[in-house]
């Protein structure tokens, strides 16, 4: 008997990530939401070195950390693949996924900042993308090759929250014809009738960003 | 003739993630052609393979590149599927040891360079929250692998070994450089660990010699943060 569980919270992009990855496996589980405020003894007993989300619990087994998460699920899970065969195309999707990762604190800053500092923030933002369009996703349709697959998740971040961080921050950072290899990538991926499937509610994910950032901005000041 | 299994890897001797990767490809057994970068005058060739991070290591395998050390290590495990195997088979027991790999790099790692940059009280407190770290790791590592910890001499070097040792096998150098850092007291099984590592003939093959090591950390540690 099955046992999947899985431990996140509704604002979290890393959360999300895992959610698609069981979506798009068709795996069973159970959806625990976490009050990271009020973290609960079941999130303090399956991560206690962290104490984050997302935690994937399989048979009482927990598994912390997206990425270490994401590759879990693929490898317990092979059917409906979301690495390539290909151990080339294996490396250049884990260099993609990891390269996200390292640079969010780049992505989340435009959302942190004001004034002078934001400005910065926008054009690091704009150059990131650009790489992330050439390099990355280059004339593929996805980051992975023909089909969705974990690095299109990771990189899910842009259509979901890219916009919200914007939006909430007052700052646009792309025109309309900015990147449009990205842009069909962008339809592409909240076409995927899954992913349309489990996304969160785009009015509070904004409510909650433009709060957040008030927090944010007065502990800076402060 | 046709090139079977080129593998060509770009580093920089003193570096601990290039270091990753040449202990994997010693461990595996696979040939290979070793190009030292000058960080200062990066080649062409370095240029070409990692656009993105115009960093070391890249691995060249037939012409197609692999960067980010880790990436690399997964990449190697895949392609030369032979024993010995880097990491475990069974998907769980990957996870946890991609997990503390994790942890080693984005935790422990990355409080190295406060320690060197700081000074006085401020350092003080960056070692204790190094210590403090390596505790947590030394526990989870015990409580998730207790049949393989402490290493076990002629055990084979996996995953986790290649990471921990490349890094901290070199501690007499910081240790000479920097600042004490670790002990046997305070850190019985990470030093335990550390001590079989240095050991091993193929870790003793690939770690760069102290003397030399002690120089270069000096230039670029001390010169820069005086």
């Amino acid at each position: 008997m099955e046992e999947v569980k899985l431990l996140g919270v509704w604002p979290s992009p890393y959360s999300y990530r895992v959610i698609w990855a069981l979506e798009l496996k068709g795996v069973k589980y159970e959806y625990v939401k976490e009050d990271l405020a009020n973290k609960s003894d079941l999130l303090l007993r399956y991560n206690p070195v962290h104490q984050k989300v997302p935690v994937l619990v399989h048979n009482e087994k927990p598994i912390a950390e997206s990425t270490v998460i994401l590759e879990y699920i693929e490898e317990t899970w092979p059917h409906n693949p979301l690495l390539p065969t290909d151990p080339h195309e294996r490396a250049f999707a884990r260099f993609w996924i990891k390269f996200l990762d390292d640079k969010s604190p780049t992505l989340v800053g435009l959302y942190l900042t004001v004034g002078e500092e934001q400005e910065k923030a926008t054009k690091e933002v704009r150059e990131l993308l650009k790489i992330i369009e050439e390099q990355g996703l280059g004339e593929k349709k996805y980051f992975g090759g023909d089909k969705i697959g974990l690095a299109d998740l990771v990189f899910g971040f842009i259509p979901v929250w890219l916009g919200v961080l914007e939006e909430s921050a007052g700052v646009k950072v792309t025109k309309p014809d900015d990147f449009p290899r990205l842009q069909v990538w962008i339809e592409n991926f909240r076409e995927n009738p899954v992913i349309k499937a489990n996304l969160p509610d785009p009015h509070q994910l904004l409510a909650h960003s433009k709060q957040k950032r008030e927090v944010l901005l007065a502990s800076k000041i402060a | 003739m046709e090139k079977q299994n080129e593998v060509v890897l770009f580093g920089t001797w003193a570096s601990a993630f290039c270091k990753r990767v040449e202990l994997a490809l010693k461990i595996k057994g696979i040939p290979y052609e070793y190009v030292e970068e000058d960080l200062t005058n990066k080649s062409e060739s370095l240029l070409h393979y990692n656009p993105v991070h115009k960093k070391v290591p890249v691995l060249v395998h037939n012409g197609k590149p692999i960067s980010e050390s880790l990436v690399i290590l997964e990449y190697i495990d895949e392609c030369w599927n032979n024993t010995p195997k880097l990491l475990p088979e069974d998907p769980y027991q990957r996870a946890k040891v991609r997990f503390w790999v994790n942890f080693f790099d984005h935790q422990i790692m990355a409080r190295l360079l406060p320690i060197i940059m700081t000074r006085g009280e401020e350092r003080e407190k960056a070692i204790k929250e190094f210590n403090e770290l390596l505790k947590v790791f030394e526990e989870g590592i015990n409580k998730d692998f207790p049949e393989e910890f402490p290493f076990l001499e002629g055990k084979t070097l996996g995953y986790l070994d290649i990471v921990v040792g490349t890094a901290l096998c070199n501690y007499e150098a910081f240790h000479e450089v920097v600042d004490v850092v670790f002990s046997p007291e305070k850190n019985p099984v990470i030093m335990a660990w550390v001590k079989a590592l240095k050991n091993h003939p193929l870790m003793k093959e690939t770690l760069p010699p102290h003397d030399k090591f002690v120089d270069k950390m000096r230039e670029k540690y001390l010169d820069q943060y005086p």
